[in-house]
């Protein structure tokens, strides 16, 4: 067995390497995805992590050869219940990561916005601001339920910019009650002023946020829709290049569907000639909610997995750069994380989105509902269509989760295999990079 | 004494686990040997050692006195993990 990757040494603690019997006839786990990459054929554990190189045989036994993929789980006992597996890897590591009381807190200052993106999920939601009541109750509640150590503020809103104040005073408040924090922040960047950069850096402890962008220009003003017309498209490429020269870490979301993809290549162009400190700057591609739960869903994913090197050759980062194929992931999003959601009218939820049924109290009363929360979050229950899937540890494995995607399994395989793929040729560039650079014994001074 | 309610016990195939839940003391994992997890889940419920101990000689054929001192070793470690309520 030709070891490439090593698998994820937290999980390597409750995942015990499966000793082989005799009598079992082995085969490959649900969790193996094969692939090739310049005429190498290669074997990536999902759930473990591991990768190989080199190709599973369709089944063997003990003694056979293949001792060492049986310890390492690429071959498991014929009728494994690898999702019953999996569920009770993943509860120990989730119960492992937990801290006590919340550590991040997504606060929506406000619903209100000043653009109308056409794929919006809040449109038609009162634009509801959070009152000077409920910013100091907000405060009170964060002190009372936060966990000891460094806290993460999410702000996010609607339009969060449209009320600096209300994030000026909390982060003013915890501040002051000697609370250690720092902020991320879901914005259309906009209303970000040279003031509002100084703010982020000083203020609210900002080190990154992420910019919703919809496109080239035309499709930019035809899809955010800001009130009065106008046209923030390089107002917003402006402050990219401004917050990346501030050090703050700017993630781009391109939301895309068939309509504005012809546009993506002078996007990145405009966004080239705007942003010097690109490598400040991840860009990616989503598509939009509705596409995703279609049938063009695979289409979609096959010309975002091949934009990836444009993206690259823009010099910005891709998703591929931070995506840690290395490390198992206990949470796959803020709702099974413990993460709350407080909203402008003092609602706590455990996602975003804040659907209704998943209220569980408010910072007043603090939680009154956990049942509701704990059955938006049970994650004792992966989806029946999920249970013999490869990807199931990628993803969310919990039934609740608002998002669909038509064809997960078809665009989870091509987007793991081309970022395995760049990880395999980074890996190969910095090894042969190194061995390049003198050794600093060799050097002659 | 009993597991203190913050240790979760957790199995995964055949293998028991003790996982903290954000304790400050103790951030391990434990994986328990046949004996321990004998022992920790008669810990689910308030007992003594005595009971335990008990407990252990209607299971396994062996002296009194080499499962005492293996009982006494493992709730020693737990202790020390500070995962037992007494």
């Amino acid at each position: 067995m030709i070891e490439i990757c090593k698998p994820d040494a937290a999980l390597a603690k409750v995942v015990l390497p499966q000793k082989a019997q005799p009598g079992i006839s082995y085969v490959p786990s649900q969790f193996v995805l094969p692939f090739s990459h310049n005429e190498k054929q290669y074997v990536f554990h999902v759930l473990t992590k591991q990768m190989i190189e080199g190709t599973l045989p369709d089944s063997a036994h003990m003694g056979e050869g293949f001792d060492d993929l049986i310890e390492a789980m690429f071959l498991v006992p014929e009728g494994k219940d690898e999702c019953a597996y999996y569920e009770s890897v993943a509860q120990l590591m989730r119960l492992y990561g937990r801290t006590k009381g919340v550590p991040t807190y997504t606060i929506m200052p406000t619903l209100g916005c000043n653009a109308r993106c056409v794929y919006c999920y809040e449109e038609g939601r009162k634009p509801v601001k959070m009152t000077p009541e409920h910013v100091e109750q907000t405060v009170r509640y964060i002190l009372k339920t936060r966990a000891n150590k460094k806290i993460t503020l999410s702000w996010f809103g609607g339009e969060p910019l449209l009320c600096p104040d209300i994030i000026d005073r909390i982060c003013d408040r915890l501040r002051e009650e000697n609370v250690p924090f720092r902020s991320i922040m879901v914005t259309n960047g906009s209303l970000i002023t040279p003031g509002i950069i100084e703010k982020m850096r000083t203020r609210w402890n900002l080190g990154r946020l992420q910019i919703s962008l919809d496109g080239a220009e035309p499709d930019y003003i035809a899809r955010k829709r800001y009130y009065g017309d106008s046209d923030h498209y390089h107002a917003v490429l402006h402050t990219i290049g401004r917050l990346s020269e501030a050090g703050i870490h700017v993630t781009v979301r391109v939301n895309v569907d068939e309509g504005n993809w012809p546009g993506i290549p002078l996007l990145l162009d405009d966004m080239k000639r705007f942003v010097e400190h690109k490598e400040h700057v991840t860009v990616y591609f989503s598509p939009l909610m509705n596409v995703r739960a279609g049938e063009g869903d695979l289409g979609m994913w096959k010309k975002i997995t091949d934009a990836a090197p444009l993206v690259d050759q823009a010099g910005f980062r891709t998703l591929a750069h931070l995506r840690s194929f290395r490390k198992f992931r206990a949470n796959r999003c803020m709702a099974d994380g413990g993460s709350e959601v407080i909203g402008p009218d003092g609602s706590l939820y455990p996602c975003e989105h804040c659907p209704p049924e998943s209220r569980f109290g408010d910072i007043f009363n603090g939680t009154t509902d956990e049942k509701a929360r704990r059955e938006f979050c049970r994650t004792d229950r992966t989806r029946e269509m999920c249970r013999k899937c490869t990807f199931l540890p990628d993803c969310t494995s919990f039934a609740s989760c608002p998002w669909t995607d038509a064809h997960c399994k078809e665009a989870h395989r091509m987007n793991s295999i081309a970022d395995l793929r760049y990880m395999l040729d980074r890996d190969k560039n910095q090894r042969e990079e190194q061995a390049q650079e003198p050794d600093e014994d060799d050097t002659v001074c | 004494m009993k597991l203190r309610k913050d240790f979760i016990v957790q199995n995964i195939d055949d293998t028991q686990f003790l996982v903290p839940l954000g304790h400050e003391a103790f951030n391990g994992i434990v994986r328990s040997n046949k004996t321990a997890a004998f022992i920790v889940d008669c810990l689910k419920n308030d007992t003594t050692k005595d009971q335990i101990v008990d407990a252990m000689c209607l299971q396994y054929d062996a002296p009194r006195e080499t499962i005492d001192a293996d009982v006494e070793e493992i709730l020693a470690t737990l202790r020390s993990i500070n995962a037992l309520e007494e």
